[in-house]
């Protein structure tokens, strides 16, 4: 069930460390933030891990990383960061919080945006798409442009527009983080019916303990900045799980608190 | 709900149609027309509404207008597809490279602030006096419209779409075409009527200053004899004109800003 600790790594950052200069280091005026030192963190194959930290503890700094966003000219960095995947033009997709949908583009024409870089025919994309829409239920609004949908059925559209292409690694920044509680609670149960049905290799980042735990196979807390990993811990609760019977299990509370409590140190 | 919103269209446009028929009542009646002999405005300078309606209906009938009228939104229509084509290209380079905005922008402004018309008597005297002066005053109008608009469009681009677009294992081509083409045709096109509009202005100008055909010298000959009527109704076949290529304009942008959301489309 839950992957071994001799499952494939898909992810490794070995004493990783990086500073944010920005503009101000760019003008030569030096100084800048240190985001992370000597972080280690090693995602295997079928791993969901979420990591949790308090804001602006450089979360998002390990997803850029990892995704290969960071600009050489944002800072330096140092230390190894390595990704494995297997087949080079689709290895991760990136689902931020704010949903990046193409205005211009209708709901079809958004989800099936990653098969269409990687020129698969229209018929073929369109197929593939339709189903994902069907899976999260926004049937019939496939020819709606982004501003005629709600909040929450933009950001399920985010979200399955990356799952449609299908990629190796999937790296979510806080996706649900700009959702009210009720729309967060269902696609809360989205993303976990959705990854239980694939088991793809997931990092995902959010500063909601209670979401990391309801998702995750681990989570992964992080100091303040400068960022580095305070614990890591294995959510040893079987899938398909169901977001509201788990919310009162006693494994849930109990992993949830002894979490919480390190949480807390780790604010003050 | 709905039969009522109906109603209320008819009934402004029965309005509309009462205040422009009262006005051209009082034009006519004002100017002699009506069997009123009145002359409170001269119809020597003003005309009256059934005189031009009649030199309208001769001009057409002998095929007086047919030839200026094809030659003014010939000349209009050219200068707005070139200065569009041109308006993008060097809206794009300048945006895609610093180095040359940052030279050229002084021009630019200056060129920009030069009042346009000034620029006729210099473009007749280069181009003579056929459509091409009159196609490149037009573009010279234009072309500013849409290269600023296309500046800003490169410049708005979301960079988080940029982002998405590269993780998705999209190359520098395809954040071109995805990414910054439709960005930039967005400002392009929301700025199509006043780009329209602005053709039209720098055809007739340049047909005022030096022409051999067209309505804006079919005016000024008119206006030379005193030939009132003639004047009005070519102002009125510019007005035609101007609304035409207006709602086409309105009908182009509401197709391709569809994905818009209405309180942005103006």
């Amino acid at each position: 069930m839950e992957p071994e600790e001799t499952a494939r790594e898909k992810i490794v950052l070995q004493d990783v460390s990086a500073r944010y200069v920005g503009t101000a280091g760019r003008n030569g005026q030096g100084g800048g933030v240190e985001v992370l030192r000597n972080l280690n963190l090693t995602v295997r194959e079928g791993e969901f891990v979420s990591i949790v930290g308090p804001s602006g503890c450089g979360k998002s700094t390990i997803l850029n990383l990892v995704a290969d966003l960071w600009n050489p000219l944002d800072g330096p960095v140092k230390g190894t960061i390595a990704v494995h995947h297997e087949h080079l033009r689709r290895p991760i997709g990136y689902i931020l919080q704010k949903d990046t949908l193409f205005p211009w583009r209708t709901l079809l024409e958004n989800v099936s945006f990653g098969l269409e870089l990687h020129g698969m025919p229209k018929r073929e994309r369109y197929a593939i798409a339709r189903k994902w829409i069907s899976r999260v239920g926004l049937d019939g609004f496939e020819h709606n442009f982004p501003y005629q949908l709600s909040g929450g059925m933009r950001q399920r559209a985010n979200i399955i527009r990356v799952l449609a292409y299908d990629p190796e690694i999937i790296l979510m920044d806080e996706p649900l983080g700009a959702l009210d509680a009720h729309t967060r609670m269902i696609l809360q149960q989205q993303i976990l019916d959705l990854w239980a049905a694939s088991r793809k290799t997931v990092l995902f980042v959010t500063h909601d303990l209670e979401e990391a735990v309801l998702l995750s196979t681990r989570v992964v807390l992080i100091t303040k900045r400068p960022a580095k990993v305070q614990n890591s811990r294995r959510v040893d609760i079987a899938y398909p799980r169901s977001v509201m019977d788990l919310k009162l299990s006693p494994d849930f509370r109990s992993i949830y608190e002894e979490l919480w409590k390190e949480f807390c140190e780790a604010l003050r | 709900m709905m039969g009522k919103t109906k109603r209320e269209d008819l009934m402004v446009l029965a309005g509309r149609v009462a205040v422009i028929g009262l006005s051209l009542l009082v034009w006519e009646g004002l100017a002699g027309g009506l069997g009123s002999g009145l002359r409170v405005i001269d119809p020597v300078l003003f005309s009256r509404p059934s005189l031009v309606a009649r030199d309208l209906y001769v001009g057409f009938a002998r095929g007086e207008f047919q030839g200026d009228l094809i030659f003014t939104v010939e000349a209009a229509l050219a200068g707005l597809a070139l200065g569009m084509t041109t308006g993008i290209m060097v809206g794009l380079l300048f945006a895609y490279s610093k180095w040359l905005s940052r030279l050229l922008d002084p021009l630019m402004v200056a060129f920009n602030s030069l009042p346009r018309p000034a620029l006729g008597p210099v473009l007749v005297l280069v181009f003579g006096l056929g459509i091409t002066s009159k196609i490149v005053l037009s573009w010279s109008i234009v072309f500013f419209v849409v290269f600023y608009n296309t500046y800003i469009g490169v410049l708005s681009v979301d960079p988080d779409l940029i982002k998405v677009t590269r993780v998705m294992g999209g190359s520098k081509t395809h954040i071109f075409r995805h990414v910054i083409v439709p960005s930039v045709f967005s400002w392009v096109f929301a700025a199509l009527r006043v780009s329209v509009a602005f053709a039209l202005v720098g055809a007739v100008v340049g047909e005022f200053v030096g022409s051999t055909k067209g309505l804006g010298y079919e005016m000024e000959a008119a206006r030379g004899v005193l030939n009132s009527d003639r004047v009005y109704a070519v102002l009125f076949i510019l007005m035609m004109v101007g609304v035409v290529l207006t709602e086409a304009s309105k009908l182009v942008e509401t197709r391709l800003l569809r994905w818009r959301p209405p309180s942005v489309a103006l």
